[in-house]
Parts: C-alpha cells; sequence; structure tokens
C-alpha cells in the first residue's frame, strides 16, 4: 500500500519521524500548481511503495508547520529522513525531475 | 472599401499572359480570399488602404520594380510599415520576392517573405500569421497611450521619450494631467457600486481582508480612468497610481485589473516600454497581460518569483482582496494563477531596441506577508534569469499565458530590430 497521510500542525512531527525518505507537500485548495503535482505524488508513492512516505500538509489550516519552513511560496516539496530537512523544492516540478531526486536521496 | 481585413495585389510580369498568373496563383489568391482578404490593383489610390494592412503576392519574376513602385505608392512615403510579399514555387516567384526585400531593407524598409509550399494547411497558417503581423503593426501604430502623471519617479530606465516610441513601435505617447482623474476619483459621476461587484461577488470572501467601501473607492478609480480615456481619445493608460494613495486615497490595483480584462491595456506606474509590452500582446495575440516586479531570482534552478497587486481577474483561477501591498491601503488582487506555460518580456534600451522574451511554467504560487499581493513562481524553460542580473532592461517584466517566444520574436524581427 503506498503511504500518503494528511496531517495538520499537531501531527507534524511524529509523521515525519521514519526512517523512510518523507516527501512533505505543503499545500493549499486554492493553490494551481498544488493541483497539478498532487497526482504526481500519488503516482510517486505507488512506484516507491516500499521506501517512500508522503505527507500532505494544509497550509492554511497548519500555519506554524508553514512558518517553520518558510514556505512562501506553495507547493513546497520537504525531503526529510528521521525528522531531518535533507532537501526543498518549490513549485510543481515534472514527475521525472522527483522520481530522481527521490532515487538520489533514497 | 470596407469589410475586410487586408488588401493584397497581385503583381506579374508583362511577358506572362494574364491566364497563366490566375492559374499560378489561384491557390494562394484562394487562401487570401478565405482569410479575410480582397484583391486590389497597383497601386491604388484609394484612402482607406492606409489604415489597413497590404500584401503583395509575387507572382512571377521579373517584378522587383513593380514591387517596389507599388510598395512606395502604397505605402505614401512610409518606409517603416512592414512589406509582406508572398512568393510561391513556380514562375522565378522567389527569387524576385528575394531580390525585392533586400532592396526594401537596403533602403531601411522592413519586409517579410512568405514563401508557400502547397500545403493548404501549412500556408494558410503561415498567411494568417503574417496577416496578423501586419494587423498588429497597424494597431500599435493608431494607438494613443496616455501616461496619466507622467512614469513614477523610480522608473529612472522606464521612461523612453515618446518620439522614440513613436518611431520604434508607433504608439503616440501622451503624457496626461492626473488632475482629472483625482478629481473625479474623488467624486465619481458615475455610480461604482456594480463595478465593485465584478469584484465581490467573485472574491473569495474568507481570504479577503478589505470592506466593500474600500473596494467601491478603488472602483472609482476605474470610472475615472474610463472618463479620461474618452475625454483625451486615450485607447492605452499607464498611471503613476502611486499618486492616488495620497489623494484621493485609494489604489488604482482594482481599476487597472478591470480596464485590462475589458481589453484596455492599462498598466501601472506610468511604466512606457511595460506599457508597450502589454499593447504588443493585445494587438498581436488578442489577449491580457500581467505586469509585475521580479522580487527574487534563484539563477541555479533558472526560477524567479514575480509579483504585484493588481492582475487581470481573466488570467487567474481565484483571488482575494487585501490592501495594497507597500501602502497599506485602497484594495490589491491577491491572486491565483493556474500552473501553465507562460511568456515573459521586457522592453528595453535607450532606444527601445532590445526586447528579453523567455518561455516557462508557472510552478508554484506565494502567500508571502512581505510581497506584493499575488506572488507566482516561473521556471524558465528558455533563455537565462540570470540575464536579469548582468543585463537588466529594467524592473517590470510582462507575463502572458501561452508559449508565445517563437511568435514575438518573428514579429520583433520584421517590425521593430534594427
Amino acid at each position: 500500500m503506498p503511504w500518503i497521510v494528511e496531517v495538520g500542525d499537531d501531527e507534524f512531527n511524529d509523521a515525519v519521524d521514519t526512517k523512510r525518505l518523507v516527501l512533505v507537500d505543503l499545500w493549499a485548495p486554492w493553490c494551481g500548481p498544488c493541483r497539478m503535482v498532487a497526482p504526481v505524488l500519488e503516482a510517486l508513492s505507488k512506484e516507491f511503495v516500499t521506501t517512500l512516505k508522503v505527507v500532505k500538509v494544509n497550509v492554511d489550516e497548519s500555519p506554524r508547520t508553514a512558518q517553520r519552513y518558510q514556505a512562501r511560496s506553495i507547493p513546497m516539496l520537504l525531503f526529510m529522513r528521521d525528522g531531518e530537512l535533507v532537501d526543498t523544492v518549490v513549485g510543481a516540478q515534472p514527475e521525472h525531475v522527483l522520481r530522481a531526486r527521490i532515487e538520489q536521496l533514497s | 472599401m470596407t469589410g475586410h481585413r487586408f488588401v493584397y495585389s497581385v503583381v506579374a510580369s508583362a511577358l506572362h499572359d494574364a491566364h497563366s498568373v490566375a492559374a499560378v496563383t489561384a491557390s494562394v489568391r484562394g487562401l487570401l480570399d478565405e482569410l479575410g482578404g480582397s484583391v486590389v490593383d497597383i497601386p491604388d489610390a484609394d484612402a482607406d488602404q492606409s489604415a489597413c494592412p497590404h500584401v503583395y503576392v509575387v507572382a512571377t519574376g521579373g517584378t522587383e520594380r513593380l514591387l517596389l513602385d507599388a510598395i512606395a505608392a502604397g505605402s505614401d512615403g512610409n518606409t517603416t510599415e512592414p512589406t509582406v510579399l508572398v512568393a510561391h514555387r513556380g514562375h522565378n516567384s522567389l527569387p524576385a520576392a528575394l531580390e525585392t526585400l533586400a532592396a526594401i531593407q537596403q533602403a531601411g524598409g522592413r519586409g517579410r517573405i512568405v514563401s508557400v509550399t502547397g500545403d493548404v494547411a501549412a500556408d494558410r497558417v503561415m498567411l494568417d500569421e503574417a496577416i496578423g503581423d501586419l494587423e498588429a503593426v497597424v494597431a500599435m501604430r493608431s494607438t494613443r497611450l496616455g501616461v496619466i502623471g507622467g512614469p513614477s519617479s523610480w522608473l529612472v530606465a522606464s521612461s523612453p521619450g515618446a518620439e522614440v516610441v513613436r518611431r520604434r513601435w508607433g504608439p503616440e505617447v501622451v503624457t496626461v494631467s492626473p488632475t482629472r482623474m483625482i478629481e473625479l476619483t474623488r467624486t465619481p459621476v458615475t455610480p461604482t457600486g456594480v463595478l465593485a461587484e465584478r469584484f465581490t461577488k467573485v472574491a473569495d470572501p474568507v481570504r479577503s481582508t478589505v470592506d466593500r467601501r474600500a473596494v467601491d473607492d478603488a472602483m472609482g478609480v476605474r470610472a475615472a480612468l474610463v472618463d479620461v480615456l474618452d475625454h483625451d481619445s486615450l485607447d492605452a493608460v499607464t498611471v503613476r497610481c502611486f499618486d492616488l494613495l495620497g489623494d484621493p486615497g485609494t489604489s488604482g490595483c482594482l481599476a487597472l485589473a478591470s480596464l485590462n480584462d475589458d481589453g484596455i491595456v492599462a498598466g501601472c506606474e506610468g511604466d512606457v516600454p511595460s506599457a508597450l509590452a502589454m499593447l504588443w500582446v493585445r494587438h498581436l495575440l488578442g489577449q491580457p497581460t500581467w505586469m509585475a516586479n521580479p522580487a527574487s531570482v534563484d539563477v541555479e534552478r533558472n526560477q524567479l518569483v514575480l509579483a504585484h497587486c493588481t492582475v487581470a481577474p481573466s488570467m487567474v483561477e481565484s483571488f482575494s482582496l487585501d490592501t495594497h501591498f507597500e501602502s497599506g491601503m485602497g484594495v490589491g488582487i491577491s491572486a491565483q494563477f493556474a500552473a501553465q506555460p507562460v511568456t515573459l518580456i521586457r522592453l528595453g534600451g535607450g532606444d527601445l531596441d532590445e526586447c528579453w522574451i523567455v518561455e516557462g511554467d508557472i510552478v508554484a504560487t506565494g502567500d508571502d506577508a512581505d510581497l506584493c499581493r499575488t506572488q507566482v513562481t516561473v521556471s524558465l524553460s528558455s533563455g537565462s534569469v540570470g540575464d536579469l542580473l548582468t543585463h537588466p532592461l529594467g524592473n517590470h517584466l510582462v507575463l502572458a499565458s501561452g508559449h508565445h517566444e517563437r511568435r514575438l520574436r518573428s514579429w520583433w524581427s520584421m517590425a521593430v530590430a534594427d
């Protein structure tokens, strides 16, 4: 099963505290590019079903997390491992770009 | 002579009989008629032609001098009007077109050859584009651009003289006193309620932070600008809009946004090069544009963030109403663009003879409290964002939806470049 969870500020730390590579999607319902990247993340979570966890955070409902990572533009994608930030990508990137980044960080 | 999009003349050597010329140009003439053309003899003294693009079909070889004479007569001494020559594959048409265009260019004129191939669909596209280019030239030349209040004081590289604009790009630039606009905004003669509802009915009520009174006041600027456009016979405006914040105490953002959606190019801060780029896209591609500041650039990722407080609502997916960023006054638009291909344009240079045109995609939307209200991140697929750091043509960029670099450069080469 692909591992995709939607969390808020209170659950965020627990959600990213895992040995797996975590891809955090900071998004909002009103953001057009966020809607474009959503199906890409869904596909990648299936492709990397054993190694990747996708954590979605709605920045409107979770302002603390957005502030913590200075999410001034969305979608902002955070790559994390063991709760630590290892890379950041701003903007809806093509699937092959994100795949390459996941492979590099896995 | 009315009801047609353009006129065209078929130019043939006397060595060829009329029947043979008619046969060899039948396909081209059919396409030109289909595209809204009307055939005229050469030269034609009909006065209406001056406001209408003129295309020359080079039917045969040996027509070089005939063409030059006809073009000179048709242009009435205006050598800056580009010439479109249509060449076909037979009867030495293309060689004659090449020789003629070379002579035109040696004399300081402009033009382009459309070399049709016999593939009707492809030929139709090429001809339609060339005629559209000529229409845009005519439209630019007939535009009166009002700079209301003059350029803002900080636009130290973006305030070209009216003569340069007229010679290089076509529009007539007139500086208009802001007094009428300010007085009419202060005491609107047109009710602003219906105008305001264009925004209040569509804006996201949850994210909007300004009240209805502020929106009514801001739309007073629109009513005033419409009056000024009519009073001064203007087709487009760029407004020294920061002055409005002092008196009458509102912003121009909503007014400029709604005018752009109504097909009237309306730029910010009295920035003439940006208004020209907006006019260029409007006349050539028939669409509104967004004028914005590059707020930051990321050379490594070839991305930049653009931000401004006004945008035509038709360009975006949704928006909310906030105050104008720098002043905290009036009404600004915080809009969300869809992820989409875009083209960025900047005109500049002392003689307005430089342009920066790149293509990219909107990949993110912003909500940074330290920037103008509408924010997007554009990832470039052509050109380099680093150019802006090493050879900026000025502050503002103009964003158009879609990828149009080839078309814009083609027009630029024909109508503007040396």
